[in-house]
């Protein structure tokens, strides 16, 4: 049979001796569209298989539907790997920007000069959940800082509490300043230098 | 039920215009309209006969390709004929020297030699499918066609091997 003359000769004969044309025994021809499209199963399935592989004409007809299914099938596959495409270039597009936003807001000189010196970490800790207002905010100490000022936010935005100049890296919150509700906040440190100042933070606290 | 059908045509419109263009792919395009008009009128139909269609774009689709391959058909001549023109025009040697209804007769007593999917291997090898419509045709993976085709085939060979030597043999 590995001979390709004698397989095409022996299809021909199939073809023309054995397969038959079509007759009422044909299949309705959505039976093989729906056979085309993987629809059917079972002895449904055989029967209409078995008689296409038999009949020149439902053949033809299954070969018809089953291509143009293909082609669908691929021209949606190709969309799909397209929007893929899109899709994840616009993730390594929003992914390169975000790494640009972090490395263009992690190189401010604000962040720069905030580094504690001696390892003096924020207090509250960042994203500490506390059950009251804290009494005190620490922060580290910045080299060469003259003055820090404390802005205390609500979570929307809105300024709670604002302390005085200060040349300490602490400040204890006034009682009016200690009545919070249960909810997020987040407080900046402006720092004062010879030259230019600079700010810490945002440092976040939430009250359960 | 027009609201019902507009709702439905409007609704899915999108997804008609789609599945036409699918099936037409770059080969048919000149019958994207008149799909999509077939589908409609397809929708009416059903929404007349008070039938539900409870997957509306699996339903589309399935208009969608019929409404292609019947128009393509009613086009003229095929376009994906099975590959006649390729096939060379000998005798099959180890059928040779038989009327057509013998011949016939001596391949289907080769087929019924073969287990219930070889003789469907085969029969489909010889009617011309490529593997990936054997595949579709009985639900098996391409590979397992792609076998399947193989193995038989081989029996089918042997088969007429040892018919031939028998006819050899008789006087």
């Amino acid at each position: 049979m590995s001979d390709e003359r004698e397989l095409e000769a022996l299809r021909r004969v199939y073809r023309d001796d054995v397969m038959t044309a079509s007759s009422e025994a044909c299949p309705a021809k959505e039976l093989l569209v729906r056979l085309a499209m993987g629809e059917l199963e079972g002895d449904e399935r055989a029967a209409v298989s078995d008689h296409v592989v038999g009949c020149r004409s439902c053949a033809e007809d299954f070969r018809l539907a089953s291509a143009l299914h293909e082609e669908a099938r691929t021209d949606l596959i190709s969309r799909r790997r397209s929007v893929a495409r899109i899709s994840a270039f616009a993730a390594a597009a929003v992914l390169a920007l975000s790494v640009g936003v972090y490395f263009f807001s992690s190189s401010r000189p604000a962040t720069d000069v905030l580094r504690g010196p001696l390892g003096e970490t924020t207090s509250p800790a960042q994203g500490e959940t506390l059950r009251a207002a804290p009494a005190t905010l620490s922060w580290p100490s910045q080299a060469g800082a003259t003055g820090y000022v404390v802005r205390l936010y609500g979570f929307d935005g809105s300024l709670l509490w604002q302390s005085a100049r200060t040349e300490q890296r602490s400040m204890a919150l006034p009682p009016e300043a200690r009545d919070l509700a249960a909810q997020s906040y987040y407080w900046l440190v402006s720092v004062e230098g010879p030259v230019q100042g600079a700010e810490l933070g945002p440092f976040t606290f939430t009250i359960e | 039920m027009s609201t019902e059908f507009e709702n439905l045509v409007t609704r899915y419109a999108r997804l008609m215009s789609s599945a036409a263009r699918r099936v037409c792919a770059q080969k048919h395009l000149e019958l994207v309209p008149d799909i999509e008009q077939e589908v409609r009128l397809a929708l009416w139909k059903r929404l007349q006969s008070g039938k539900k269609i409870d997957h509306p774009a699996s339903y589309i689709y399935k208009v969608a390709l019929t409404t292609a391959w019947r128009l393509i058909r009613r086009a003229g001549p095929d376009p994906v004929p099975l590959d006649e023109t390729t096939l060379p025009s000998p005798e099959v040697s180890v059928a040779s020297g038989l009327t057509p209804t013998e011949r016939a007769r001596f391949i289907e007593q080769a087929l019924l030699t073969l287990g219930p999917d070889e003789s469907r291997a085969v029969r489909a090898h010889l009617a011309g499918f490529n593997h990936r419509e054997i595949a579709t045709l009985f639900g098996w993976s391409e590979s397992v066609a792609r076998h399947r085709v193989y193995r038989s085939m081989e029996s089918l060979a042997s088969t007429f091997a040892a018919g031939k030597g028998k006819g050899e043999e008789t006087p």
